[in-house]
């Protein structure tokens, strides 16, 4: 592996004016987090942890600061250039899964590859071979309303990990789900982690945060607590 | 890539919302549909134009006699004695390029009899210049020729059917027909089948039961109002149909001489016609193009409307693929391909309708309609730049959210 860590934000700001007031979103973060870390991003609501989501995602940029991704940065990057690094490097999962509700489960989980330009065949193909990973093989042809929450966000997770991210970004993955479904799609993710894969958990319950090897805590844009956890 | 997953995508959504995606197209199908249909009736109504035009000949200048009240055509006889053998000899005279001259007047029969039976004809007095004008054949006997005329010779060509309601099975020949008052020799006998009621442009009845007497006997022996114009028309058969104007103003001129300046003829010059109704269909074209532009026009934004609440109800879809690496340009191409493909469908079923309607006129109506290729790619065509201008705002629109306030977006 490269001795540059994979994420570096240095003092970034994230500054939203709302009618003339400032919002300080983020205040002053610094964060390094390297290949291969599983980390859980944790915070009340209004903490901050949305907005860092969304930096380190490449959704948004940074009003102040620096932050650069596998050595490269991010500010000052084109729309299109962001549209690319999200193609290419970041897999998200969102809390309510965010489907194509008239996509069956392979187009779904195709979908980024099509902006990546891949041909027809190929996207099946690997749609197939991710799908099988996250255990919907025989699942492929059905819509997201034939499928249960926990499939919905098993299909989610298909659909991240199919163009070979760098960073997996889960946000709340398991905030729709009952326990025990949540426990499964835990699962899917401390495997993904164990094979390798950078995995950014953002929560706010502890026992999924459990999951993570290091714990941030973000209180009013400010990071206030960086721990790894000692053991399961 | 793009294109086409963008056309799939425009497809399958097109298929999950047809109620929505067919009253969309609605603008569209029924712009198209008026175009084709108000094209393929202008068409259909310049074909006719000018099958009208082109019976009359477009090599011929028609001197026609006017039709008069009685007290203008007092007034007018002092100065003029209508048209007539005179003009059109004067015409042969003074106008060059002219191949023939065929003067007819049209005679009114009361009475067309044989010793073996009465009938009923037409009756006209032509020059023998007439038959090659119009084509008469003859089946036996002979021609009108120039002696008839200058012996103003009491004979008459008839046609097949008169041959037979008069003489049975008998030959005609050298036998004799009284027509109004004065007696005939048969000289000659049509040929049969030659039912058309035109040739080289110049109008004939059916020819086979028409009798067709030397002009000079018409005048000199048929009894007539004195107040008529002694010919009803002189067909002026030029070399090239391009002479037709200036020979017409070169005939004005003489006839306007002749008649003593009276206003009791009319030129009747085709060529001019056609440019008249040439001038006057586009006329009609550029009316009915404004009027179905507007009705594109409304489709159109018929079309942007539906686009732009699209946008709306889909705001979390383009967030979630903006997310996962779609570019503005992106979204930009498939909102606009969407709208495109509307226009398409649309286009296509407006083709339809157009033809449906067109068939509908004509058989309602019984007018002619013509369905152009060109008007078809018009329509379409227009449609689809409609299509594509109407999608570019809701598709700027799209493209430009912010993905992540789209990511948020609650229903």
């Amino acid at each position: 592996m490269s001795t540059t860590p994979l994420i570096q934000l240095a003092g970034v700001e994230r500054v939203f004016h709302k009618g003339g007031a400032a919002v300080r979103a983020l205040d002053g973060v610094d964060l390094t987090i390297d290949h291969g870390e599983y980390v859980a991003i944790m915070g009340p609501s209004g903490s901050g942890k949305s907005t860092l989501m969304s930096v380190l995602g490449c959704l948004d940029t940074p009003s102040r600061g620096t932050y650069s991704l596998s050595g490269r940065t991010v500010e000052g990057l084109s729309d299109d250039d962001l549209a690319r690094i999200r193609n290419r490097q970041i897999g998200f999962v969102f809390q309510s899964f965010d489907l194509l509700p008239r996509a069956n489960a392979v187009d779904n989980a195709a979908l980024p590859l099509v902006y990546a330009g891949v041909s027809s065949a190929e996207r099946r193909r690997r749609a197939a071979e991710v799908l099988a990973r996250v255990g919907l093989g025989s699942r492929q042809d059905h819509r997201p309303n034939e499928l249960s929450g926990g499939e919905c966000q098993r299909l989610a997770i298909a659909r991240a990990l199919v163009n070979e991210p760098s960073i997996i970004l889960a946000d709340e993955p398991t905030g729709n789900l009952d326990s025990a479904t949540s426990e499964e799609i835990m699962e899917i993710l401390d495997g993904l982690s164990r094979q390798g894969a950078t995995v950014l958990l953002v929560t706010h319950e502890k026992e999924i945060a459990a999951h993570a090897e290091r714990r941030i805590r973000l209180r009013d844009g400010k990071i206030v607590e960086d721990t790894k956890n000692s053991g399961e | 890539m793009i294109f086409r997953e963008a056309l799939a995508i425009s497809f399958s959504s097109m298929v999950s919302h047809k109620m929505r995606a067919s009253l969309t197209m609605l603008g569209i199908v029924f712009g198209v549909g008026a175009v084709i249909a108000m094209l393929s009736i202008g068409a259909g109504a310049e074909r006719e134009a000018l099958e009208t035009i082109s019976r009359l000949g477009l090599e011929n200048v028609v001197v026609r006699a006017k039709e008069l009240k009685e007290a203008e055509a007092r007034e007018i006889r002092t100065k003029s004695l209508g048209v007539s053998l005179r003009d059109a000899e004067a015409i042969r005279d003074a106008v060059p390029g002219i191949l023939l001259v065929a003067p007819k007047v049209e005679i009114e029969p009361w009475e067309v009899l044989a010793a073996s039976g009465t009938t009923e004809a037409a009756v006209f007095g032509v020059a023998p210049e007439h038959a090659s004008l119009v084509g008469l054949e003859i089946a036996e006997g002979r021609q009108l020729d120039a002696r008839d005329m200058a012996d103003h010779a009491q004979v008459a060509l008839i046609g097949e059917r008169l041959r037979q309601d008069l003489y049975g099975y008998d030959s005609a020949l050298g036998r004799h027909l009284k027509v109004n008052d004065v007696w005939l020799e048969v000289v000659g006998v049509l040929a049969a089948g030659a039912e058309v009621d035109s040739f080289q442009g110049v109008s004939i009845h059916s020819t086979s039961r028409s009798i067709y007497i030397p002009v000079t006997a018409a005048l000199r022996k048929f009894d007539r109002d004195p107040l008529d114009s002694p010919l009803t028309e002189i067909v002026v058969h030029l070399e090239e149909a391009e002479q037709g104007a200036e020979a017409a103003a070169m005939i004005d001129n003489l006839l306007e001489h002749l008649h003593g300046g009276a206003d009791d003829y009319e030129l009747v010059v085709p060529e001019t016609l056609l440019e008249e109704s040439r001038r006057t269909q586009r006329m009609f074209n550029i009316v009915m193009g404004c009027i179905a532009g507007i009705s594109l026009l409304v489709g159109g934004i018929g079309i942007m409307n539906i686009m732009l609440a699209s946008v709306l109800e889909r705001t979390r879809e383009i967030g979630i693929r903006r997310a996962v690496g779609a570019r503005r340009r992106d979204i930009l191409i498939q909102f606009i391909v969407e709208s495109f493909a509307l226009a398409t469908v649309g286009g296509l079923a407006g083709v339809l309708l157009g033809i449906l309607i067109a068939r509908m006129v004509a058989v309602a109506a019984g007018w002619t309609t013509l369905i152009t290729p060109w008007s078809v790619i018009l329509a379409t065509g227009v449609a689809l730049i409609v299509g594509v201008l109407s999608g570019f705002y809701p598709a700027r629109r799209a493209a430009t959210l912010d993905p992540i306030e789209s990511l948020r977006y609650e229903r």
